[in-house]
């Protein structure tokens, strides 16, 4: 990380055409000012992540051709107010602060291209003020100058270049002409940039000052207009913030809204999932007759394939969270919804924007984790990170299913439904718990202020959107998707690949109706037993059986490293079942029936009790930790969630095992 | 962010719901002061309270430059407003010397200046 941090702004080569050589231009604006519209335009949707100093901030990066053939490379800086007033060095201004000054001190030619809304004028012009301040050629691109000539006002241009002493271009970033004036000035501005003397004529303005050229650049055509048509849009920001923010109506609505964003996830990424799955299904059936029913066809269609759709199952998920995201933020909501959220998270040391990523969690903790980039506060950001595996998720559902049915079978639906409900609220409790402590010991520090940019309601740019899901879901393929398939082949080869001859074990089954010797023969033919995972899971009984667990539970454990619900289908095959997964139930007989070498129960309540307590803990899911990886960029914090999510896990599932011994349960 | 230790005007946090206040002072470190500044919070500047969320959470406040921004309320604290364009709440109203308690803090009144 520190690495990154003091490394000089370098370009990666080959995907996006931007080469190391070309001039550097950087993209400066507030929050909500268009400048993302305005990168879509001149890279044409061609970005890439830039190798650029930061840590949880992606510099998205593009290249661009002049008129006269000057290539750019258009780096789209985080939005940001100030880049003299940091804060926190790793919030967005320390990112973009920290780039400037890189950039400066390189010997690579470079630029900063200011975006401001011409309907905002006032806010965007202390950045500029702050940027005018630094040693680099500085143009003004003035963007949403069609909302304002809707309003029946234009930008004047000249009395905000005399005023400021800088270049100053008015576009709308929905004009196709925009990316040609813009790269023209763009020339132009580094054309002129050898004679540095124009810094000589920049103004350093007072606040007063600002507020006056701000309302000298806006030329109305009738005096008065203007202000009625800005006051209309206010207007109608007002009349919906009156329902959207109301103190009983507001909840109640964000509820609503972030019910139709849960379900929108799941609902439409589900059929696509099922669709990618049936693909993957028939690759594998095809791989299959190919390569035949040797080792190499169970590696290329359980391993790497098994991997390769598990990274396609998130997939949909990943885009489909993306676009609801962009729409929430590009619409104005994200910052309202935090309003009304804030103080409930204040308690837990964290804010309204984790809210979001919390709640996604109870889905599936891998687009909950991408989904954290909304929070500002790094060190808020990284809390809601290494809490979020604890957040009860679906993949969980099969195997609390499974306990549930194998070890609570005589217990009634009610009780069986209370064990159950207790489980999703252990599940928040946790991660509530686990957030309090970590803001006070690993993520310690002083938490930004709560300031939340309310923006008026606005339409968002389909374009840009896709441009973002398409990003995101690039992102995860690199990122996530590679080492959940590395994975998935280790778990492979520790499940799959015989590392002794076949010998017989203490496992026998009591089932009344089966013969003892067809239960034999069916776990000596089951190859996971000889495999390595078998021999860890043997290795590892002394540290598990104060928990109750034996070699063939740890083996299940090993097995659901890489998904929690594999546990099902993993027990499935070391007991000698075919698709658990869909029919569980014959496995929990199984289960329930297992013996030890001198004929006592394997496994009794208490077992599946600590089972339990274990899952609710363990971050049993290598997407998650990859996922965590990519976020955090380092492998200390997946490192730092996976040692005390297994420390937990193991201390409660003792807890809950002996204090269940203790009162009398067997 | 450090806990306000407001002079005789009141802090943010206490302004009324609807009424135009201009900022007297940051009692915040400096970055943060500067911060705020940049996003049009800062002395001599502005502001009108749009709203608060309930039990305690944010304020939602307009400020002279035209952008909106939900404050917290502990740092809304920090911030020291007059009252400006309407009545000030009778709980801002106090005397030189006298101690009250504001938004669970204990505050004392200074004589200050007038600009």
């Amino acid at each position: 990380v520190s690495e990154h941090r003091n490394a000089p702004p370098t370009v990666a080569r080959g995907a996006s055409k931007v080469l190391a050589q070309d001039v550097l231009i950087a993209l400066v604006g507030r929050p909500n000012s268009g400048k993302s519209s305005l990168f879509n335009r001149l890279t044409g949707g061609d970005a890439h992540v830039g190798n650029f100093p930061g840590v949880t901030v992606d510099i998205l990066e593009g290249g661009a051709t002049t008129p006269t053939g000057i290539r750019a490379a258009i780096a789209d800086l985080p939005g940001l107010y100030s880049i003299e007033a940091t804060v926190d060095p790793e919030t967005d201004e320390g990112v973009a602060q920290r780039f400037l000054r890189d950039a400066l001190a390189s010997s690579r030619p470079f630029g900063v291209v200011q975006v401001i809304d011409a309907t905002q004028l006032a806010l965007g012009l202390r950045l500029t003020r702050e940027l005018s301040r630094v040693q680099a050629p500085l143009l003004l691109v003035v963007t949403q100058s069609d909302v304002l000539e809707a309003q029946g006002a234009c930008v004047d241009a000249s009395a905000l270049e005399d005023a400021l002493g800088v270049p100053v271009v008015v576009v709308s970033a929905r004009d196709s002409a925009t990316r040609h004036r813009v790269l023209d000035a763009i020339e132009a501005l580094m054309a002129t940039a050898a004679a540095l003397s124009i810094r000589s004529a920049r103004a350093e303005l007072s606040s007063d000052a600002i507020r006056s050229l701000a309302k000298r650049a806006i030329r109305a055509p009738a005096a008065g207009s203007i202000d009625a048509r800005a006051e209309r849009r206010r207007t109608f920001t007002t009349r919906a913030d009156a329902w959207l923010l109301h103190p009983i109506a507001g909840p109640v609505l964000f509820v609503g809204i972030m019910a139709a964003l849960f379900s929108a996830v799941f609902l439409v990424a589900d059929p696509v999932t099922a669709l990618l799955d049936a693909m993957k299904q028939s690759l594998s059936d095809a791989l299959g007759h190919l390569l035949g029913t040797g080792l190499l066809a169970s590696f290329v269609t359980d391993g790497l394939l098994g991997g390769a759709g598990t990274v396609l199952a998130f997939m949909p998920q990943i885009v489909v969270l993306t676009v609801a995201m962009e729409l929430l933020d590009a619409t104005g909501y994200l910052s309202r919804g935090a309003f009304l959220v804030d103080r409930l998270l204040r308690i837990l040391g964290l804010s309204g924007r984790s809210f979001v990523p919390l709640l996604m969690a109870h889905a599936c903790a891998i687009p909950a984790i991408s989904a954290t980039r909304i929070v500002r506060d790094p060190r808020e950001r990284l809390t809601t990170i290494l809490v979020i595996p604890l957040i009860t998720c679906s993949a969980r559902l099969p195997t609390y299913a499974l306990v549930l049915g194998t070890f609570f079978a005589t217990y009634n639906a009610f009780q069986k439904s209370l064990v159950f409900l207790s489980l999703y609220f252990a599940g928040i409790a946790s991660a509530l718990v686990a957030s309090l402590v970590l803001r006070r010991t690993a993520t310690r520090g002083r938490g930004l202020p709560l300031v939340l940019e309310m923006p008026a309601y606005r339409a968002p740019e389909p374009r840009v959107i896709a441009r973002k899901a398409l990003q995101s879901a690039q992102r995860f393929l690199r990122d996530v998707g590679t080492t959940i398939v590395a994975v998935s082949a280790i778990l492979w080869v520790l499940l799959s690949v015989p590392v002794r001859s076949s010998t017989h074990t203490s496992i026998e089954f009591a089932d009344a109706n089966r013969a003892t010797a067809d239960a034999h023969a069916s776990i000596d033919d089951t190859p996971i037993e000889r495999s390595i995972a078998a021999f860890v899971g043997h290795a590892l009984e002394p540290l598990t059986a104060p928990l109750g667990f034996d070699w063939r539970i740890n083996v299940g454990l090993i097995g659901s490293f890489g998904a929690r619900e594999v546990m099902v289908s993993t027990m499935g095959v070391i007991f000698g079942m075919q698709n658990a997964g869909e029919h569980p139930e014959p496995l929990a007989q199984r289960l329930r029936d297992a013996t030890l070498a001198d004929g006592s129960k394997a496994y009794s309540t208490r077992t599946g009790l600590a089972l339990l307590a274990f899952f609710v803990l363990a971050c049993q899911c290598v997407s998650t930790v990859a996922a965590i990886r990519r976020e955090t960029n380092t492998i200390r914090w997946p490192a730092f969630v996976l040692g005390y999510t297994y420390a937990l896990a193991y201390v409660a599932a003792f807890v809950v095992y002996n204090f269940a011994g203790f009162l009398g349960m067997r | 962010v450090k806990h306000a230790t407001p002079a005789v005007s009141p802090s943010l946090a206490a302004a009324q719901v609807g009424c135009e206040t201009r900022v007297r002072h940051v009692d915040a470190d400096p970055e943060a002061v500067r911060w705020l500044e940049a996003v049009g919070i800062a002395q001599g500047e502005s502001l009108v309270v749009l709203r608060r969320a309930s039990f305690g959470g944010p304020i939602h406040v307009r400020t002279g430059a035209g952008g909106e921004f939900a404050l917290c309320l502990a740092l809304a604290r920090t911030i020291a407003v007059l009252p400006d364009g309407c009545a000030a709440e009778p709980k801002a109203l106090m005397n030189p010397g006298e101690t009250r308690e504001i938004d669970g803090g204990e505050v004392e009144a200074r004589e200050v200046a007038a600009e």
